[in-house]
């Protein structure tokens, strides 16, 4: 689908993904926790692929959880904070997608305070983060690329104003978790340069399946909601798909070994958009963004309205965090923390690119958003 | 019909009705029968009472569901038909005292007696007591309260001996279809069904008409409206949806009218579209959920400026309501859950900032004039679409 601009959202799986998926489907189908052969050559598989997730990551072997996604991801390491026994703080930045922010309404029932931390443009200030610090504080919550506007925020700063505050303060260590589902394999990061104790990934943002997605995670005290069979640590109970496993990999290789390369391509598509765009207002910042993602707004348009008339012209673009099933209540709060003009945050459509995504095709969106643009001034 | 359910029906308001009674009764019956299709069934009249037989494979909670949905009864209950006999009738209230809520065997109770047929050996009283004392055989805990019993055993002697307990309350009103037909401005909020629902209760058939402009407003808001509209399908005894496709016409106002005027300018097309719709359908008067100073264009200055686009009488049943009045009504009929989802029935580029609230009529009229409207308006009802929906409130496809 040439017209397809929702790739925040999802992407389309890979061939080689896909072939991954039906060679291991037939291959290592047996349980990895069986003590039979099948058993056996199932669970050396998955030790394999665990393997080769944590090189790609830079990371060790040991720190990686296959999840169901990033939202399972995020969903642990939140959780996690009802384990304690005394509730104490939390600080997470108002910008997150709803995995985190939800957890607020169960986490401060069990007697959680949360601080969320505005993101003006789409950037946490990490002294903000210094500020809101606390001797209770427990966790900190904060994305690399913001969903929304897609800026990448300066986590690495946030860390060291963390561990400084633990070091001065002598308090305890507080968790500092990253959601990073719209960094893998688009642009260059490393987990241990950030210094992070946790972070969250999806396979299906980066052209691997659904449905599974890695938890990194370093702090041993973790512990999950999730009873059962004890596997993934006893973080993720549940038989290990192996075939998604597998496929996530062979995506996240695809995506490890073209990364410069797709980082240009969609470079030349984003600085293009920005060209031809004339009228809309780009809300975006050009410096400290990932070129994958560029938000837009079409003042006096509606989001969904322009959604619906770019759909009808066969352009997909998403009106806002496709996740959130009632989008319009809940990403206005998101909104709120990024501190978007309402006029333009109520007409904003994000659109977002893949290494499929073709120069021609974005000419054409371009042209058709300016077309509606002018239409409704 | 071998095996039937017999169930007597108490008419409210018709029984008052003088020499147009027997049209009054003939339209609730035709509209019960509508509700009951599928399923064998004749109704017969009696003095203030209607007698409806069915096929005993149709599940009571269906003849229920289709008698506590039709307007012109006030209440219907079960009921036993015997020989007007004493035995007989001993008989009858055996049976009952085997059903609910006598067969829980506990509370208070007293029968309530009526001689229709005052040639019937028996009196009131006696009926009374012969009827007690099969209920004291059978459940001799159950104790008589004749002031405020928690349930009562009616029996009535007419051609043949009645008996049945606890009827269930009917909608009240006069039967759909004996107050002619208007058309429903129905537009996907809470009122308009509501509005539907009030004037099916004064007896009036009603069609639904619907403003669609997309895609300034969504296929899921026209599909909110369509679920709307089979909601109050039963109340109404059926209806259609005409489907106006209104874009072109928005958008046309939007450009060339004042700012503050556009949604005045909206009213007007809306009703000059209803009232062509109207004549097609033969239908004499429209209908609207407008409740007097609801939003801006609801003021008595605004209602007359879009009432002076109407050739018919426009009813507004809510104009005197409360919000909170409305929407304990929306909740009653099971339409307000469906209203409030999240799909607008504007798109927020229509709504002007500041709306004027009080149009001066010949001033604000002549500047409609000034839109040259009349193309937009005969082009929005000739691409109308129809959706029609049975009295059992399915849409026919």
């Amino acid at each position: 689908m040439s017209g397809y601009f929702d790739n925040a959202a999802t992407t389309v799986m890979s061939e080689a993904a896909m072939d991954t998926y039906l060679r291991v489907s037939r291959t290592y189908w047996a349980n990895p926790s069986s003590s039979h052969q099948g058993g056996k050559r199932a669970a050396a598989f998955l030790t394999e692929q665990r393997e080769r997730a944590a090189s790609l990551l830079g990371v060790d072997a040991k720190h990686i959880i296959f999840t169901g996604g990033a939202t399972q991801s995020n969903d642990i390491i939140l959780s996690s904070l009802l384990w304690r026994i005394r509730p104490q703080h939390y600080i997470a930045s108002g910008a997150e997608h709803s995995s985190v922010l939800q957890w607020q309404g169960l986490l401060s029932h069990a007697g959680w305070r949360a601080t969320l931390l505005d993101a003006p443009g789409g950037f946490v200030d990490p002294q903000s983060v210094g500020l809101a610090l606390e001797m209770q504080t427990r966790l900190v919550s904060v994305m690399l690329v913001n969903n929304t506007l897609g800026t990448i925020q300066d986590v690495g700063a946030m860390v060291s104003v963390v561990r400084q505050y633990e070091k001065e303060q002598k308090s305890q260590p507080i968790h500092v978790h990253c959601d990073a589902t719209q960094a893998l394999g688009k642009i260059s990061f490393d987990l241990r340069d950030l210094g992070v104790d946790s972070a969250s990934f999806s396979a299906h943002k980066l052209h691997g399946p659904r449905g599974i997605g890695i938890l990194y995670n370093t702090n041993q005290t973790i512990q999950s909601l999730s009873r059962g069979g004890g596997q993934e640590g006893g973080l993720r109970a549940g038989t290990e798909d192996l075939a998604s496993i597998a496929a996530m990999v062979t995506a996240m290789e695809e995506a490890q070994s073209t990364v410069e390369k797709n980082l240009a391509h969609v470079t030349t598509l984003n600085e293009r958009m920005r060209q031809l765009l004339d009228g809309p207002t780009i809300l975006t910042p050009s410096a400290n963004s990932s070129p994958y993602i560029l938000t837009i707004a079409l003042p006096p348009l509606p989001s969904e309205v322009a959604e619906r008339m770019l759909d009808d012209l066969g352009f997909a673009v998403s009106a806002g965090s496709a996740c959130s099933h009632n989008a319009r209540q809940k990403g206005a709060k998101v909104h709120n923390a990024l501190r978007l003009d309402p006029a333009l945050s109520q007409s904003s459509i994000r659109i977002s690119f893949s290494c499929d995504t073709s120069l021609k095709a974005c000419e054409e969106l371009a042209s058709a958003i300016n077309t509606l643009y002018r239409n409704h001034q | 019909m071998n095996n039937t359910n017999l169930y007597l029906i108490r008419i409210g308001e018709i029984s008052l009705k003088g020499l147009n009674r027997d049209f009054f009764e003939k339209r609730l019956r035709a509209n019960i029968k509508a509700k009951l299709r599928g399923y064998q069934s004749t109704i017969k009249t009696q003095k203030g009472r209607l007698f409806v037989e069915v096929d005993a494979q149709c599940p009571t909670e269906h003849v229920e569901w289709a008698l506590s949905t039709t307007f012109g009864l006030v209440g219907f209950s079960q009921c036993l038909r015997v020989a007007k006999d004493e035995d007989a009738i001993r008989q009858a209230a055996q049976t009952l005292m085997g059903e609910e809520p006598f067969n829980r065997g506990v509370g208070t109770y007293k029968v309530e007696s009526r001689r229709a047929d005052k040639s019937f050996a028996l009196n009131s009283y006696q009926l009374n007591v012969i009827i007690a004392e099969e209920v004291h055989r059978i459940h001799p805990n159950l104790s008589v309260d004749v002031k405020r019993p928690q349930m009562t055993i009616y029996c009535e002697i007419r051609d043949k001996a009645y008996l049945y307990s606890s009827p269930k309350p009917g909608l009240g009103g006069l039967p759909v279809s004996t107050a002619g037909k208007g058309m429903l401005l129905l537009s996907g909020g809470i009122d308009s069904p509501v509005a539907g629902f009030r004037m099916a209760q004064r007896g009036l058939r009603m069609e639904c008409i619907y403003f669609h402009a997309y895609p300034y407003t969504s296929d899921e808001a026209l599909q909110k409206v369509i679920k709307l509209a089979s909601l109050i399908s039963p109340y109404l005894q059926g209806t259609r949806l005409h489907v106006v496709p209104f874009t072109d016409a928005q958008l046309h106002i939007k450009a060339k009218a004042r700012s503050e005027e556009t949604t005045l300018m909206f009213r007007a097309a809306m009703m000059e579209v209803s009232n062509l719709l109207a004549e097609q359908q033969e239908a004499l008067c429209l209908v609207t959920g407008e409740a007097l100073s609801q939003v801006a264009s609801q003021t008595v200055e605004g209602l007359a400026f879009s009432d002076s686009y109407s050739e018919r009488l426009v009813l507004r049943p809510l104009v005197g309501l409360d919000k909170g009045e409305i929407i304990d009504l929306a909740r009653k009929i099971d339409t307000y859950e469906t209203s409030i989802l999240p799909y607008e029935d504007c798109c927020t580029i229509f709504s002007p900032k500041h709306p004027l609230t009080r149009p001066d009529k010949e001033t604000v009229r002549s500047h409609y004039d000034e839109l040259e409207m009349q193309s937009f308006i005969e082009e929005a009802v000739a691409q109308t679409k129809t959706y029609d929906f049975t009295a059992s409130g399915k849409l026919i496809e």
